[in-house]
């Protein structure tokens, strides 16, 4: 292991990108999925005209589950393909963590970027301070791709992977998603005084960070093998 | 641990509860300043309960870092003692913790007018419920010894970002129902009656109980892994 | 409080049930311990 973990990573990163780009099939389903959620409730919300409060926890559920239902693949797939041992001697778990973890940040920000402004458009919210909002979701769907990482690393190992990954995800992000309904409802809210910068994107960020610590700590753990 | 100390672990264990209900039920004078002054007596066996959880989620939390220490370094098997601690645990942590959003809803109910109400405090035990419960559902999910030990360790240690959130941090950002309850607790406005009972009997009392539940739970985790592996 | 023995006596009661399970339990444990030990010997 002579290059440095850096570069490790980036390797690591890269080469989930380029088999990702050969088929194409983690995007795919992932957009799939977010793209029919956002029609499933804005068929659901047909009529009614939504204050923009009661819209917001439903983009963060809709996101929660383009999170922790497509981030996985990164871990389950070296899995059945058998690549996972090969894997941990070709690269420092550290680099491990943070290809898979950059990999999936990716993932999720087109993901985000494509399925928000669909959401938007289908609950017709609107947005008067762009900003906040984007720093908002940028933030919380970091903080998402950091947790759905690290559990999917262990839900990887484990039986019954499809149900285990939402239902071990759920409690570790459900604050997290808290934190982020509220600062989402104050950021397209009426009155802009409410919003304060540290406090709501600084909580997520903050939220992210310790959920990276943990993850840093736990990972090499989980990624041993016997 | 000498066999004194366990008699009277279970002694304690055996005796305390009992005068806690009586204390709760008989001693103390029925609670001003609530709307059902009778139904507050609840609270002498909430709050313990909820004391109990937290207990027990460190012990957890202690027993998994033990664990993947152990693991990381090498050891041959005194993982195993940590990751039956860790399970054990968790466990009583469910118990306790399901007791604690049962009680708290029927003083809930009494005093609010509703079971439930969505309040930060009572989802965050609730949320504190599904973790201890995820982390039960994640070992069943393995069948490997020593893989389901470093999963669920791993996941223990994840758990602690949101529990540390959910108890310390949460009701001091957000206004709740809860809040006053909290100061009266703390803050020492209780009433020297419910003062005695709960800090002299129900506390003390569940903390033997569970000392007891931990220790057998995982004594009988040792026998099962030895029968079974 | 209204129903005063009852009121105290069911909790007691239900309690001192849960013990006498717990201490079967710990002493049947305690058995499969011994003869556990002895097998290792």
């Amino acid at each position: 292991m002579a290059a440095s973990p850096v570069r490790q990573a980036l390797v690591v990163c890269r080469k989930d990108l380029l088999a990702e780009f050969r088929e194409r099939t983690s995007i795919n389903a992932v957009l799939l999925f977010a793209v029919t959620s956002v029609v499933v409730v804005g068929f659901g919300l047909t009529g009614l005209s939504l204050r923009a409060d009661a819209a917001v926890p439903l983009l963060w559920i809709v996101l929660f589950f383009a999170a922790f239902s497509g981030l996985a693949h990164v871990f389950t797939e070296e899995e059945d393909a058998a690549t996972s041992e090969a894997l941990r001697m070709a690269a420092s778990p550290e680099a491990v963590f943070w290809g898979k973890l950059l990999y999936n940040l990716g993932l999720l920000a087109v993901t985000a970027g494509i399925v928000v402004p669909l959401f938007l458009g289908a609950v017709d919210l609107s947005v008067p301070q762009p900003l906040r909002f984007a720093a908002v979701v940028g933030a919380g769907t970091a903080a998402l791709a950091s947790a759905a990482t690290v559990v999917g690393a262990i839900v990887a190992r484990a039986r019954a992977r499809g149900a285990l990954f939402g239902a071990l995800g759920f409690p570790v992000v459900l604050p997290l998603i808290m934190i982020a309904v509220v600062a989402t409802r104050r950021a397209v809210g009426q009155d802009p005084t409410e919003w304060i910068w540290l406090r709501d994107v600084g909580g997520l960020i903050a939220y992210a960070a310790a959920m990276l610590a943990a993850s840093v700590l736990v990972f090499p753990v989980i990624w041993e093998s016997q | 641990m000498p066999r004194l100390f366990w008699i009277a672990i279970k002694t304690l264990a055996a005796v305390l509860p009992i005068l806690t209900a009586w204390g709760a039920l008989a001693y103390v004078k029925p609670a001003e300043g609530f709307l059902f002054p009778d139904g507050a007596r609840i609270v002498l066996f909430h709050v313990p309960c909820a004391w109990i959880a937290c207990l027990a989620y460190v012990v957890a939390a202690v027993y998994a870092i033990t664990a993947l220490r152990r693991m990381h370094s090498g050891a041959a098997e005194g993982w195993m003692h940590a990751d039956r601690g860790c399970a054990a645990a968790m466990e009583l942590g469910l118990l306790f913790s399901a007791l604690t959003t049962v009680t708290g809803s029927i003083f809930s109910r009494l005093q609010w007018g509703a079971f439930w109400s969505w309040d930060p405090r009572q989802t965050s035990i609730l949320v504190i419920m599904f973790l201890f419960a995820a982390y039960l559902v994640l070992r069943g999910a393995v069948a490997d010894r020593q893989t389901k030990a470093r999963l669920s360790s791993g996941y223990a240690i994840l758990a602690v970002v949101p529990g540390l959130f959910l108890i310390w941090v949460l009701p001091r950002i957000v206004p709740t129902l809860h809040g006053g309850a909290n100061q009266a607790v703390i803050g020492g406005g209780l009433d020297a009656q419910y003062r005695l009972v709960l800090y002299g009997f129900g506390l003390p009392g569940l903390v033997c109980v569970y000392v007891w539940l931990q220790h057998l739970r995982m004594r009988l985790m040792k026998l099962e892994d030895a029968y079974f592996l | 409080m209204s129903g005063g023995f009852w009121v105290v006596a069911v909790p007691v009661l239900v309690w001192v049930g849960v013990l006498a399970y717990l201490i079967m339990l710990d002493r049947k444990v305690s058995v499969l311990e011994t003869r556990a030990e002895v097998d290792d010997r």
